[in-house]
């Protein structure tokens, strides 16, 4: 019986959901400036995929290969002397098969891995629809395995003569070196990094922006030794928007066919070892930001005995700035920036180039720079990571542009002009009006020059009618403060005393321009 | 032993097996021809779109480009092909599959991690910017809480516009089917922002 839900029959959504879903959508998918992609780079890469096989070729060439090994084991208890096949080669039989796995192989029975390499803990919770993934015969953990970006990886080379150039052999080669970006805003000092650390010394030089991790074949005949350790770089980190990716490449080892990765993040290992035939490990770290993350690789192939791990740590990294914008603090404007890496260390100098003063230590892992003195100049924080023992380890430094400060709201101020020239306009006007007393003669400005200003009058002691003419040497005895309101661009005031004449004043960025007293012919 | 190499064993049958597969496996470069034809015009009809989806949900150009790559590689070399006219939905499946993958690794990594707590004395650590969620983030979460097939139905719905049967196509499911995830899905986020009528 056909179950119908009723409620979505009739059901309308909330339009301000929908629209702001929508929206959401619609600009998360615009978030990014899209890049050309080579069709020929996928062209290549695609040509590199061995065609898939059918189930049931797998089914006839498994089941040939168990008749053919029983019967030579058979005939060989039968004639009870002779060897057709070394135990090396019967591992080589089982190995060989996984040759033939899907290119889709991610989806090999019990395999975590992906197609990048990393670890996948999640589960196979796939959209339906066209299916995307077959199930293989994966016979090992530690057997080289076809992944999907691990394209052509282990294709014979009878199968496809035109080998194209290492950096071209896989997907991942191509994302690897793209994520090597540097964001165009920010400079970094590539040659300001040091590293200590002999044992882990690489080719792979730091600030690299370029690397050419490749799928590697076993190209060497089993010698029956152990493997040497994988040589690995450093962990090169590469930002996105939004996301942080730390990667790691090494030279193929000789003889090996895959490579195991464990990661571990703060000493708990993520996941189930993945394997694949690639020298390049990548993990996302954005969301583990400051965290000790390892990444032990261990060299594998059929007939020789893996290697000894090897470890790389994010604490052997680099500081690397993750954040720096302008801020607000009580004082007033900040630079605020974080960084990560370089997580044993006990502190980190950080220095304001070009001057080289050090301006703060700290053992944590952003600061808010005051920028009260810095508008408009360009600052470089360079960050020292500190061994226990005082010794620079890692560095890291990023510039940024500090904007010029915003004009500030002027207030706008009486010139002493003004002041002046109405302290002239009161002693005019107390000329005329010298037989009223001190609060009468108040009362008289401020009525006067109501709806032109706020007054305020001070009446100076000592000063008595009648005072000295207006043409005298010092006839001001009273001083008036007032602030202007209304937002006229031009005032005037006509003195009662002389009903043809005018003060004029203006304001004019910000200040008060006084003019002169203008009359017209009596 | 070199008519039996690929399988490391000697002896006539073995190789006879070997070149069995080997002939039925091997893309004749005129058939690479052709398909080199489809996969240009594919790519040039499909390929930014298919970014864009997949920049719907994971949170970096290289992903997404990554994730659109490998869905145009499944299409030309998956044993399951789609027929001719359905490249668009089969490519749409693949990405949304891919995105989510990659989601899915994030997330499993961070739950791996203790919880981030905001830095005392610096309110600005990098660490505390995961924090910080405004209306946008709350929905965008809101989402990623639902499930895989809910949040693709309204993705597929609200971003690509598709009609109902459309959807179907991609997600392999019935047209009914479609029209109740979207209305459990619209529900749920209605509930988590609070816009319940």
């Amino acid at each position: 019986m056909k179950m119908v839900d009723q409620n979505s029959e009739n059901y309308e959504p909330n339009p301000k959901l929908v629209s702001d879903l929508s929206q959401l959508l619609h600009d998360r998918a615009n978030r990014f400036e899209q890049r050309p992609m080579s069709l020929a780079r996928l062209q290549q890469t695609a040509a590199q995929v061995p065609p898939v096989y059918r189930r049931v070729e797998y089914l006839l060439a498994a089941a040939a290969v168990i008749v053919t090994v029983g019967a030579a084991v058979g005939l060989l208890a039968v004639t009870g002397g002779g060897s057709m096949t070394t135990p090396a080669e019967q591992v080589a039989v089982v190995d060989n098969e996984s040759d033939l796995v899907d290119s889709d192989g991610d989806a090999q029975v019990g395999s975590n891995r992906d197609s990048d390499g990393e670890v996948n803990l999640g589960g196979s919770d796939e959209i339906g629809g066209p299916a995307l993934t077959e199930g293989t015969m994966t016979t090992s953990e530690n057997v080289s395995e076809a992944e999907t970006s691990d394209l052509g990886g282990n294709v014979e080379s009878d199968m496809d003569p035109a080998e194209p150039d290492d950096e071209d052999l896989d997907s991942n080669s191509v994302s690897t070196t793209r994520n090597r970006r540097t964001s165009a805003t920010t400079t970094r000092n590539a040659a300001s990094t040091t590293r200590t650390d002999p044992s882990r010394s690489s080719t792979t030089a730091k600030g690299t922006t370029t690397t050419t991790p490749t799928t590697t074949t076993a190209n060497e005949p089993p010698s029956g030794g152990q493997l040497e350790r994988p040589n690995l770089g450093r962990l090169v980190p590469s930002k996105g928007l939004h996301s942080l990716q730390l990667s790691v490449t090494w030279d193929a080892v000789p003889g090996a066919t895959g490579y195991k990765k464990i990661y571990t993040m703060e000493g708990s290992e993520i996941g189930r070892p993945g394997s694949a035939s690639e020298t390049v490990a990548k993990l996302d770290y954005s969301g583990t930001l400051g965290r000790q993350y390892c990444l032990d690789v261990v060299a594998t192939s059929p007939s020789r005995p893996d290697s000894e791990p090897s470890r790389v740590c994010s604490a052997d990294m680099e500081p690397v700035f993750v954040h720096m914008g302008p801020g607000f603090s009580d004082s007033g404007r900040t630079l605020n920036f974080g960084w990560i890496g370089g997580s044993p260390f006990s502190a980190f100098e950080i220095r304001l180039s070009p001057t080289g003063e050090v301006i703060h230590s700290t053992a944590q892992k952003s600061y808010s720079l005051d920028l009260e003195g810095l508008y408009g100049r360009l600052i470089c924080p360079h960050i020292t990571a500190i061994d226990s023992r005082g010794t620079p380890v890692y560095s890291a430094t990023e510039c940024i542009q500090i904007p010029s400060p915003p004009e500030p709201e002027v207030e706008p101020v009486l010139p002493a002009a003004l002041v002046t020239a109405h302290t002239r306009f009161i002693n005019d006007f107390y000329l005329t009006s010298c037989s009223e007393t001190d609060e009468e003669r108040v009362a008289m400005i401020r009525s006067r020059l109501a709806g032109e200003f706020e007054t305020d009058v001070f009446i100076a002691p000592n000063h008595g009618c009648p005072l000295p003419t207006f043409n005298g040497a010092t006839a001001t005895t009273e001083i008036l403060s007032f602030t202007k309101i209304g937002e006229a661009s031009t005032h005037s005031i006509t003195p009662p005393w002389a009903p043809n004449c005018q003060w004029i004043y203006w304001l004019e960025n910000g200040s008060w321009v006084v003019g002169d007293r203008y009359c017209t012919a009596a | 032993m070199a008519a039996g190499k690929p399988f490391g064993l000697s002896g006539v049958s073995t190789g006879v097996i070997t070149a069995d597969i080997k002939a039925t496996s091997v893309v004749s470069p005129s058939t690479f021809q052709a398909k080199d034809g489809d996969l240009a015009s594919l790519h040039h009809r499909y390929y930014a779109a298919m970014v864009r989806l997949a920049s719907v949900y994971v949170d970096d150009i290289d992903s997404a480009e990554e994730v659109v790559q490998e869905a145009f590689l499944k299409m030309v070399k998956g044993r399951r092909r789609p027929k001719p006219g359905h490249e668009a939905a089969y490519l749409r499946s693949a990405v949304l599959n891919g995105a989510r993958s990659v989601l899915r690794r994030r997330k499993v990594a961070r739950l791996k991690m203790p919880r981030l707590r905001p830095v005392e004395n610096n309110s600005h650590a990098p660490e505390t910017l995961t924090m910080i969620h405004d209306d946008r983030d709350r929905l965008w979460d809101a989402l990623l809480e639902l499930p895989e097939r809910q949040a693709a139905v309204l993705v597929l719905r609200y971003y690509e516009n598709l009609s109902e049967a459309e959807i179907a196509e991609v997600l392999g499911i019935a047209k009914g089917s479609v029209k109740s995830h979207a209305h459990r899905a619209l529900r749920k986020l209605e509930t988590r922002m609070g816009q319940v009528r």
